[in-house]
């Protein structure tokens, strides 16, 4: 056998079996660092690696959200009943919180006055569409008569008409049967205000010489201590003073809604209570 | 003399049944809707015992309604007996005329008396109050009206159910309608 005649795949296969791992092994070589040629298949790898990690998040994700549409539906309802529930305690909070504050007011009006005062809810109304009278729950058994007044902070209401044992009805200022002895709190022109049954009522009887003027107060007078004197009814929209007659018709707007309210003052005794204003200095000097 | 009793027994129910209707009226509506117009029960009555008793029994029914739903109102009892009274006569004349019965002529005749009502009303008015109605609450009759022919269905039944009760024959032609 001729020395230099050698198989060159068996000298290939002694370098990579042999002689390049040996010297792969004793190369002075930092462990971390990465070898030239490993570069692209770390790239190429890491990349199939987010690629499958991606996809395997997104098949997780959608399948996930899908599973969990069942009780994200559940969880919806649950919620919207809460929110509706909430609503309604809101709504029941808010309602309180409001007749708190109209009760608070009525306290202090009722502490606030000398009259003897009886507070009332009211429950209910007339019969029929053209007669503005209320029902209250408070009756003979609580010291109500008839005529009595009915007021609130805002003005006056009406009177009693008819009183049961423990219930009134509350003839309206409003109505076309109400009748209450009033003056212009400016001039102290006297006349009766009548109801016009449309939510108005009108000032009667004033004399065509009487000084009245749209705009202005119209008040209790106070006669017999049923209404406290001065207390407001309304305000004058209009004044009609015919060219012949010997009166003048006046419309008043009264001083409240009467037939939007829920609670009231029966007045059980007036003790003369007045609301005038103090009159002006100049005026009594 | 034998005493009518199941006859008795069927105005008493129709007096209960009239004060229970106007009292839901006049405070259970309220206190629900507030002051959105109520439907008249009282009228729905009026016209049932007008549609379906001969005339001596409504005119006695109208007194007995009158009486029961009164005091839910201001209108002097007089004029509200006049007012109801005019009302079942124009009702019976009408039932004179036209008669089918069942629930359809029942509410054809709710119909009726919910657009005379306000007419006859301010006509009583102008008539009998010495400060009358100008002008008629017309928006409110208006919606009282509608939910007053939209109701008497169930009301009819309940009647209905009532003259069976006490063995009345509720809208036969042979105790009602054009002879």
């Amino acid at each position: 056998m001729n020395f230099f005649t050698f198989d060159l795949r068996k000298v290939f296969l002694t370098i990579a079996l042999v002689i390049v791992p040996l010297m792969a092994v004793n190369m002075q070589r930092n462990s971390e660092e990465e070898l030239w040629f490993t570069k692209p298949f770390t790239f190429a790898g890491g990349l199939l690696q987010r690629s499958f990690a991606s996809f395997s998040s997104g098949v997780r994700g959608t399948t996930a959200l899908y599973l969990d549409l069942i009780s994200i539906k559940k969880e919806n309802l649950q919620l919207n009943q809460q929110l509706a529930e909430l609503n309604a305690q809101l709504g029941a909070m808010t309602e309180l919180k409001l007749e708190n504050e109209r009760l608070n007011q009525l306290l202090g009006f009722k502490q606030g006055t000398k009259m003897e005062l009886l507070a009332a809810r009211v429950i209910g109304r007339d019969l029929l569409p053209d007669h503005n009278t209320i029902t209250i729950d408070r009756g003979s058994d609580h010291g109500i008569q008839k005529n009595m007044a009915a007021l609130t902070i805002g003005g006056i209401v009406g009177y009693t008409y008819r009183v049961e044992k423990a219930s009134s009805q509350i003839i309206l200022l409003t109505d076309r049967y109400a009748v209450i002895d009033a003056i212009a709190q400016r001039s102290r022109a006297r006349g009766l205000v009548e109801g016009l049954s449309r939510g108005d009522c009108r000032l009667r009887y004033l004399k065509r010489s009487d000084d009245i003027k749209v705009g202005d107060l119209v008040v209790t007078s106070g006669l017999f201590n049923i209404f406290p004197k001065g207390f407001p009814i309304g305000t004058v929209t209009s004044v009609d003073k015919s060219r012949y007659g010997l009166t003048q018709e006046v419309e008043i707007k009264p001083a409240i809604e009467p037939l939007n309210l829920e609670e009231l003052f029966i007045v059980l005794n007036a003790n003369n209570q007045d609301f005038s204003p103090p009159p002006e200095k100049g005026v009594e000097d | 003399m034998k005493v009518p009793w199941y006859w008795l027994l069927g105005l008493l129910m129709m007096v209960v049944s009239a004060i229970v209707l106007t009292a839901a009226q006049t405070t259970l509506w309220f206190l629900v809707f507030g002051s959105f117009p109520a439907p008249m029960f009282w009228l729905i009555l009026l016209v049932y015992v007008s549609v379906t008793r001969p005339l001596w029994e409504a005119t006695l029914s109208v007194y007995l309604l009158c009486a029961a739903v009164a005091q839910y109102t201001l209108f002097p009892f007089e004029n509200f007996l006049i007012f109801c009274l005019g009302m079942m006569v124009v009702l019976l004349l009408i039932r004179e005329r036209v008669y089918w019965g069942g629930a359809t002529y029942f509410m054809l005749m709710v119909a009726v008396a919910s657009v005379l009502a306000p007419v006859l009303f301010w006509i009583c008015s102008r008539w009998l109050d010495k400060n009358p109605v100008f002008v008629p609450e017309i928006f409110d009759w208006l919606i009282s009206s509608g939910l007053t022919v939209v109701i008497s269905p169930p009301i009819y039944r309940l009647y209905q159910w009532m003259d069976r009760v006490s063995s009345q024959d509720a809208g036969s032609e042979t105790r009602v309608g054009p002879r």
